[in-house]
């Protein structure tokens, strides 16, 4: 026996993938997870390490992106060995068997230089499989070809006769057991630590038991499928023949429960050691590995192949690697002993590859905005909103949450909500607008009346060509919600934006006035070289250039100034400019019916786009809502809109089912956010705006006597929600009952002070703790509560006193531990 | 942008392969369930995100797929369904003990998929099997009830997903009573939407675009949009979105077509942005533009993937 020591310096070649010679096979070795045999005419073994990209090693093969091998050793001299299989004990680090061709079975390491042993059949001929006990390690079973009077099978204890020596002698052991006189083994697999599976004679696949001294045969499949057979954790069986691969129960024995075609004969399968049910199967000259997982084949009962699902692995060499005819074909694999699925191929051309199967990754976004994802066989990892690339999301729900807790929509001033969208330049808007229309329309009750009718005016007087101009009530009334006051000295917005508006106002000079103090001097020059001449140069070039001008504004200025009819189309459609500004323009310069026409296009066009400036003309009616529709639509932002429902348009909620589905999905929204005193809150701006949508009690406090009601009688309808808590209420100055509206019996008394419910409390004036510290509010400690287990209650700020130092009850002989009872959860926000 | 990533990792304690995780209507429990036949409960604490175990459920002899938990307004209830041929129901009763609810044994084969109903409908499940049948099963004045499609899905059903509740609603029709529906997609290639008429279950559509199994299918929630998508993903490595039009047809829009077979398919909160788990292990996302294209905006979540590997040699 002859082991060549490699040294790591000596090789020569890249980093790049390189020819491990001629491989037959390959086998990771079951104890020692980073290394890795493969054999030919000689053995060699590989030890497997992490490419340190700084410092790249010449001797090395790379498997990966990640993981590159070295020769350590290499055995040279058995002659022909067809089988190698690693030693799946601890005590021998590196110990393997090999089958030769002669039948000689021998057990090497690569740690010595010396044959441990060596197993010689009676009579020579080839070894054809191999295969270790990983239950009871010392068990080492081979399959032979047919002898005359000899046995297929051998099973030797090698632990049995002598310790593992590094002395030579070849003794030639006798096997412990002895299977198939004059027979045929092909293929060998042990179930467990007593059971053996052998394929026989090119015709069936034998279980013997060898738990007793006596061999036992147990049950037979009839099937040519004899080769390669594996076992899959205690029952399940695989084995094939030519294209064929069976999957057996061993339990069910007498007929495979899958079979799985393939277009080219078979040459190795293998379980997948890391994930039960996942066969591998390589076909002859093919350059990608099947993958068959059984787990999925179904139950069914119906006749028929069972499926299974099935996934074509085709590992990925790199460009340098030798193709045959276009691809790489695959002579074996090996999967890893322990990674999750790693399985490592090698081509006809001996070289080598490391792919993983993926399984199958489940994946779950949750209403809380984590993303949960698993990653093999034990892990679940999650994203959630703290992370990077939940900004590249730009996830609305984000964007909500965080207003909503801030309190955005529930402030009193409307205007005062706008500071939380202040990155968001239409809602802030919106906000700052509705504001100012409630001011507009609290100052002055607005009845438009149809049909619209206007004064013209000429403007002869003006400066530039003679232009019309509108009037009417109206029309001012609309063009100061549009923020177009008639003060021009008060105009907000950007310079061109008030020079402008003062040119919309026919202020020509007080135009170029703005533009010069703002440093738009250029415009304002080229703005005063103005001439209504239809020919001249100026209009020529201010016609040419102004589409070149990047600010909506100045362009509006020169289409104005140019404008050859008096449709005004440029600057009724220049979508740089504000749609107040749009609408404020036409109701100056367009005719009644024109101005009704362009107001209904503009309108269709913003519902349609979901444009909230829209909102300037639907107004918070139920003609917004399917322009709010299209916003949430593009958007995802209900909260918007809910709250624009509730703040604006509480009266048309009880009669519109879109308003109260955006409602009640923002209230879902704000529970799956644990926010409940934000919902609360918006509950009660709700039902303040509109009183209607105050849900009926479903509690009711019955008089112990008569069974009915004690709330006040003829309470009901609108103002219940001022009345809804006063029953209970003795600090304010009400008579209160303390006797039912009904019966006039007493009602009950309080357990502490023994006064009846709606009596005064006493010490209600001067509360007996700090309601800040117990969290409950002066009124409500003078309220009555009661255990929902005894039925005994009192004074709320009596009965907190009792518990802070009892556990029991306060009425004598009742042992209820009414506290302890209601399961108070803290949530965490 | 990697340095920006912040992945909780979960060790669920498994013994096989996980099938499902979910996380419940308030984020504050986690399921999991695996081939090692069990599922696992797990409190989650939302200010540190650690979680702790609390414990497992065992009931099911084969594979568990797939969880669901009901609204929470049902209590915690948890669906499960297993390769065992079997649906349980489990309930926590007092003293966070869990108990088994409810089995329903009525399918030939493995069940393949859960899902529970939007709570406005009641407690009220959608389960999709192998031996081509799905079961709703409802809770009707504390009685479960099993209504049966056979043949929904010839080679067996793989997924199934509620339309959101109020789907129907703000179409501009109005007071329309709103139509419980949900989709399947199945091994014959297809992709089915159900919908309940005169209380039995009838196909409403069948929705042909993929070329093999589909592996799953994703109704997008409505948090109040009229917007009504399916996305649905298959072993023929595509992902379709299924675009609802005003006219109530369903027109296909392709997001792209992966290296392997296309898992998983889930949908963010108000449904504008799909997550995507393929063959070969990674996750993406994926958002429509204002161009009208999907694009992947984030590949992070792959790199994250392809890096872990190795995390598992260490642990």
């Amino acid at each position: 026996m002859f082991v060549v020591k490699v040294s790591t310096q000596g090789g020569v070649g890249s980093l790049h993938a390189l020819s491990f010679g001629i491989v037959m096979d390959l086998q990771w070795c079951p104890r020692k997870p980073d290394n890795f045999i493969t054999w030919s005419q000689e053995i060699s073994l590989y030890q497997v390490e992490d490419i340190d990209p700084l410092r790249p090693k010449q001797s090395t093969f790379k498997l990966s992106e990640t993981r590159a091998a070295s020769l350590v050793a290499k055995i040279v001299d058995l002659a022909f060995p067809k089988v190698v299989d690693g030693y799946p004990g601890n005590d021998a680090e590196g110990m393997i068997a090999v089958g030769l061709a002669n039948g000689k079975v021998v057990l090497t390491s690569f740690g010595s230089t010396i044959i441990s042993k060596e197993f010689v059949p009676k009579h020579p001929r080839q070894v054809n499989d191999l295969a270790w006990n990983k239950y009871s390690p010392n068990l080492l079973a081979a399959a032979l070809d047919k002898a005359r009077s000899d046995y297929a099978v051998a099973i030797w204890d090698v632990a049995a006769s002598s310790k593992l020596v590094n002395g030579f002698h070849s003794d030639a052991l006798r096997p412990a057991i002895e299977l198939g006189n004059s027979e045929t083994a092909h293929s060998i697999a042990w179930v467990q630590s007593k059971t053996l599976l052998v394929g026989m004679n090119g015709k069936h696949i034998r279980h013997y038991d060898l738990r007793d001294s006596q061999p036992k045969l147990g049950s037979t499949a009839s099937t040519k499928a004899i080769y390669g057979i594996c076992v899959d954790g205690s029952n399940r069986v695989a084995s094939y023949a030519d294209n064929q691969v069976f999957v057996w129960d061993i339990r069910n024995f007498e007929k495979p429960f899958v079979c799985i075609n393939h277009a080219k004969p078979i040459v190795k399968i293998g379980w997948s050691p890391t994930r039960s049910g996942l066969l591998a199967c390589l076909e002859k000259e093919s350059s990608f590995i099947t993958l068959h997982d059984v787990h999925h084949a179904t139950l069914s009962t119906e006749e028929g192949d069972p499926t299974v699902l099935e996934r074509r692995l085709t590992p990925v060499y790199s460009a340098e690697t030798p193709t045959a005819g276009g691809f790489t074909a695959l002579s074996a694999f090996s999967w890893h002993p322990a990674e999750e699925n790693l399985i490592t191929t090698v081509t006809l051309a001996g070289y080598l590859r490391n792919s993983t199967v993926f399984e199958r990754v489940t994946l779950n976004w949750s209403s809380t905005s984590k993303l949960g994802w698993s990653n093999g066989k034990k892990i679940i990892q999650f994203i959630d909103n703290t992370d990077g690339i939940y900004a590249t999301l730009d996830d609305i729900s984000i964007k909500m949450k965080y207003r909503a807790n801030a309190g955005y929509g529930l402030k009193t001033s409307l205007k005062d909500n706008a500071r939380f969208v202040e990155e968001d330049v239409d809602l802030l808007t919106l906000w700052e607008w509705l504001d100012y229309c409630r001011i507009l329309t609290d100052k002055e009750k607005y009845r438009p009346s149809v049909p619209l009718k206007s004064d013209v005016i000429h403007n002869n007087s003006f400066e530039m060509h003679s232009s019309k101009t509108y009037r009417s009530e109206e029309r001012a009334f609309a063009q100061q919600i549009c923020g177009w006051g008639s003060d021009l000295n008060d105009l907000s917005g950007s310079s061109t934006r008030r020079a402008a508006l003062s040119l919309f106002h026919l202020k020509l000079r007080q135009a170029i006035r703005i533009l010069n103090e703002s440093g738009h001097s250029i415009i304002g020059m080229a703005i005063a070289g103005f001439s209504d001449e239809k020919n001249s140069l100026w209009r020529e070039m201010a016609q040419t250039s102004c589409p070149n001008l990047d600010d909506p504004y100045v362009r509006a200025i020169f289409a104005f100034l140019t404008e050859a009819d008096t449709s005004y189309e440029t600057i009724l459609n220049e979508k740089g400019l504000s749609v107040a500004d749009r609408v404020g323009f036409a109701c100056s310069f367009l005719s009644d019916s024109k101005l009704v026409t362009f107001l209904q296009e503009l309108t269709n066009e913003m519902v349609k786009t979901g444009n909230l400036d829209g909102i300037l003309l639907t107004g918070m009616t139920p003609q917004a809502i399917p322009l709010l529709q299209r916003y949430l639509d593009i958007t995802g932002d209900v909260q918007t809109v809910s709250l624009l429902a509730i703040r604006t348009m509480a009266a048309d909620i009880p009669s519109s089912p879109q308003l109260q589905f955006w409602i009640e999905r923002y209230r879902e929204l704000l529970d799956s956010w644990k926010l409940w005193e934000q919902r609360a809150e918006f509950d009660i701006v709700k039902n303040t705006n509109n009183p209607l949508l105050i849900s009926p009690p479903e509690v009711t406090i019955s008089c112990n006597f008569c069974g009915k009601n004690i709330s006040p009688a003829g309470f009901g309808g609108l103002n219940r929600s001022n009345q809804l808590f006063n029953r209970f209420t003795t600090t304010n100055a009400k008579v209160k009952s303390s006797c039912c509206p009904s019966c006039r019996k007493p009602l009950p008394r309080c357990a502490i002070c023994l006064l009846h419910m709606g009596t005064i409390l006493a010490s209600a004036t001067e509360p007996i703790f700090d309601p800040h510290k117990t969290g409950t509010s002066p009124e409500a400690l003078s309220w009555y509560t009661w255990c929902q287990t005894c039925r005994h209650g009192g004074h709320t700020a009596h009965l907190q006193q009792w518990f802070q130092n009892q556990i029991e009850c306060p009425v004598t002989g009742c042992s209820c531990k009414c506290m302890t009872l209601d399961k108070v959860i803290d949530f965490p926000v | 942008m990697s340095s920006t990533i912040a992945v909780t990792t979960i060790d669920t304690g498994h013994e096989d392969m996980i099938h499902d995780a979910q996380m419940d209507f308030l984020g504050t429990k986690l399921a999991t369930c695996s081939c090692d036949k069990s599922i696992r409960l797990f409190d989650v604490n939302l200010t540190t995100g650690s979680q702790n175990f609390v414990t497992d459920l065992k009931g099911h002899e084969g594979p568990v797929w797939q969880l669901a938990w009901a609204h929470p307004r049902f209590g915690n209830l948890l669906a499960s369904c297993s390769y065992d041929r079997r649906v349980i129901i489990w309930k926590e009763r007092e003293g966070g003990k869990w108990e088994n609810e409810h089995t329903y044994d009525g399918h030939d084969s493995s069940v393949n998929s859960v899902c529970w109903a939007p709570p406005e409908w009641g407690l009220m499940l959608a389960c999709g099997s192998s031996d081509s049948s799905i079961t709703v099963i409802s809770c009707i004045e504390n009685r479960w009830v099993h209504t049966k499609i056979a043949n929904a899905h010839t080679l067996g059903c793989n997924a199934v997903s509620w339309a959101p509740a109020a789907s129907s609603v703000g179409s501009g029709s109005g007071d329309v009573q709103p139509v419980r529906k949900f989709v399947s997609g199945g091994c014959d290639n297809l992709v089915k939407i159900w919908k309940e008429e005169n209380e039995q279950w009838v196909e409403d559509v069948k929705l042909e675009g993929h070329s093999d199994w589909v592996r799953d299918v994703a109704w997008a929630p409505s948090a109040g949009t009229t917007r009504m998508k399916i996305a649905s993903s298959s072993q023929d490595r595509r992902v379709i979105i299924w675009n609802n039009t005003e006219d109530g047809a369903w027109v296909p829009e392709a997001l792209h077509v992966f290296e392997d077979v296309v898992w998983h398919v889930s949908w963010n909160f108000v449904g504008d942005v799909l997550a995507v788990s393929g063959g070969d292990n990674q996750v993406s996302l994926w958002k429509k533009q204002e161009s009208g294209n999907w694009e992947c905006i984030s590949d992070s979540a792959k790199t994250q993937q392809q890096q872990q590997p190795q995390d598992h040699r260490t642990l």
